[in-house]
């Protein structure tokens, strides 16, 4: 007969808690996703072609986020109702023995906080706002020296000198921001991750046996899943941080290219003048302008650069969605829980024919012993 | 590394597979960036040509020519500054005098002059794209993306409350 000892009260109260921790604290990671890690009302412009990806993904997770809330508070409805049906077994095995044996405790007789040392964090989302465009202060110098000469471009080329520059549209400070709330869910899901594997260690001070092991081992799993599933948003701020830095990155070189082409054009537009005052520029400033096309083509193609970079980073948080369902850590309520329950139940149900079972309890198996005891122990009389 | 996850799937795998396409595309941005520095680089280096500074010697000593021109030739012959201080707005005052005359004239005179465009060099053609096609491709992208970010907004409305 193997030996399990279980602080009834002290249980139920550990249950409470994974219940309300699993629906208030956990939840609110879900919320918080959605709210925060998926705005994208300030994203506009060339953000529009990720857009919809950061919102869908912030979904997807927030989704996967409430059934993970769900499966924790289930995991404090099945202990409280694990710790109810050790309470009925302890009643039964009391009444087989004196038929006068009444239950006077409740599972309410057990307070919140009782539990022990419940421990559990609070990490609150911020809203990360975005910095003012920053595109617009990188081309100012450049935008005022265009204005003189553009034209000079413009009837040697066809083309102006800013229209790459001005296909490139968007505040990629937006990237930063939404990732540092990305970020955030990271840092919720991995003191989660910590509340889970504390407190499972907490439980198993107040409880052990068959079922409390598969309980512990349950509870190390759903702790390290959480820590496994926090890196998932923190690989998502990581590709939105590299979107955001080589977008930067080829703007800049984009208004450097052009600041060539406008040397160049200066230098083209000065011919000529040359050539009204000496009468022969005109090839000269013709050549300038055709060595500016040079920079000007590779500006363009920074613009496909800045387009592909997006269009890769796009798949990248597309792609997070699929780790959602390949986390199968704990879509239901623990089996060891369920096993005990349903064992506990056919217990009782077992103990409905005493005293023709009293010549025979070795069959009771994990009947509740020490310290829970029996009728003397807490919550029954 | 990030922790194996409780079914046995290395997160850390998992997540490289899925930034395997960005690291690549991250990389190629990372080659065109250093290959356009080492550009500008050779660009900058370079300076005003020969035919171009001989041109505008000749032009100062045009009746034609403004002082400014005059005055600024007369300190690079005289080796105080170059003609690529002068382009690179390294010449102070007379120098923006000089390229304030010479954008004036040059537009006064050719603005609406018919001249022919230029040839795309080839090593403009090298670089392997069209900028009309470019612009025309982006603002299709633009245009579709923006449709289907408006569309969210447009679902979120439509959803029951």
């Amino acid at each position: 007969m193997s030996e399990l000892q279980v602080e009834i009260p002290r249980l139920r109260a550990f249950g409470t808690h994974f219940h309300t921790f699993g629906a208030a604290n956990v939840g609110a990671t879900a919320e918080t996703t959605r709210a925060e890690a998926g705005q994208t009302a300030d994203m506009d412009g060339l953000l529009d072609i990720i857009a919809p990806a950061i919102h869908e993904t912030a979904v997807v997770f927030g989704h996967h986020y409430d059934d993970l809330a769900t499966v924790v508070a289930s995991t404090g409805t099945a202990l409280v109702t694990t710790a109810d049906q050790y309470s009925k077994v302890d009643l039964a095995v009391a009444q087989g023995m004196d038929k006068k044996a009444v239950s006077v405790g409740h599972q309410s007789d057990a307070p919140i906080g009782s539990g022990g040392a419940w421990a559990e964090h609070r990490i609150y989302a911020t809203c990360h706002g975005i910095e003012p465009d920053p595109a617009k202060k990188i081309r100012d110098g450049m935008d005022a020296d265009v204005r003189a000469i553009d034209w000079v471009f413009h009837k040697f080329t066809g083309h102006h000198i800013t229209e790459p520059i001005d296909a490139i549209v968007g505040n990629w400070t937006t990237l930063t921001s939404r990732g540092e709330s990305w970020a955030d869910v990271s840092r919720m899901l991995r003191a989660h991750g910590d509340d889970v594997l504390t407190n499972t260690a907490n439980v198993d001070g107040v409880w052990d046996g068959v079922a409390a092991t598969s309980f512990h081992e349950y509870g190390v799993r759903l702790g390290n899943g959480l820590h496994a599933e926090s890196e998932i948003p923190l690989a998502i701020q990581y590709a939105l941080g590299q979107l955001a830095e080589r977008w930067k990155s080829l703007y800049q070189q984009c208004v450097n290219l052009l600041e060539s082409v406008i040397h160049d054009v200066e230098i083209g537009a000065a011919a000529l003048a040359a050539g009204w005052w000496c009468g022969i520029g005109e090839a000269v400033a013709a050549k300038k302008c055709e060595e500016a096309l040079v920079a000007f083509y590779r500006a363009y193609k920074i613009v496909m650069l800045v387009k592909h970079v997006i269009q890769a980073a796009n798949l990248a948080v597309k792609g997070f969605q699929k780790l959602a369902d390949l986390y199968h850590l704990a879509t239901h309520i623990p089996q060891a829980i369920d096993g005990e329950v349903t064992k506990l139940k056919d217990l009782i149900g077992a103990l409905g024919s005493i005293p023709g079972h009293l010549d025979n309890l070795s069959h009771l198996g994990d009947t509740p012993t020490r310290p829970y005891g029996g009728p003397s122990a807490p919550g029954i009389a | 590394m990030p922790p194996a996850s409780p079914d046995g799937l290395d997160a850390g795998a998992a997540i490289d597979a899925v930034l395997e396409p960005l690291r690549a595309e991250t990389d190629r941005v990372d080659r065109a960036l250093a290959d356009n520095r080492a550009f500008l680089e050779e660009r900058r280096s370079r300076g005003v040509d020969a035919e171009t500074r001989a041109l505008l010697a000749r032009a100062a000593d045009s009746p034609h020519a403004p002082d400014s021109l005059r005055r600024v030739a007369r300190r690079v012959a005289a080796g105080e500054i170059s003609w690529d201080d002068v382009f690179a707005h390294r010449a102070g005052p007379e120098g923006a005098a000089l390229l304030d005359d010479a954008f004036r004239t040059a537009r006064r005179h050719f603005a609406d002059a018919d001249l022919p465009l230029v040839r795309v060099p080839d090593e403009a053609l090298e670089v392997g794209i069209d900028p009309d096609e470019v612009a025309d491709d982006l603002l299709r992208t633009r245009v579709e993306a923006r449709e289907a970010h408006d569309a969210i907004f447009r679902r979120a409305f439509e959803e029951p409350r």
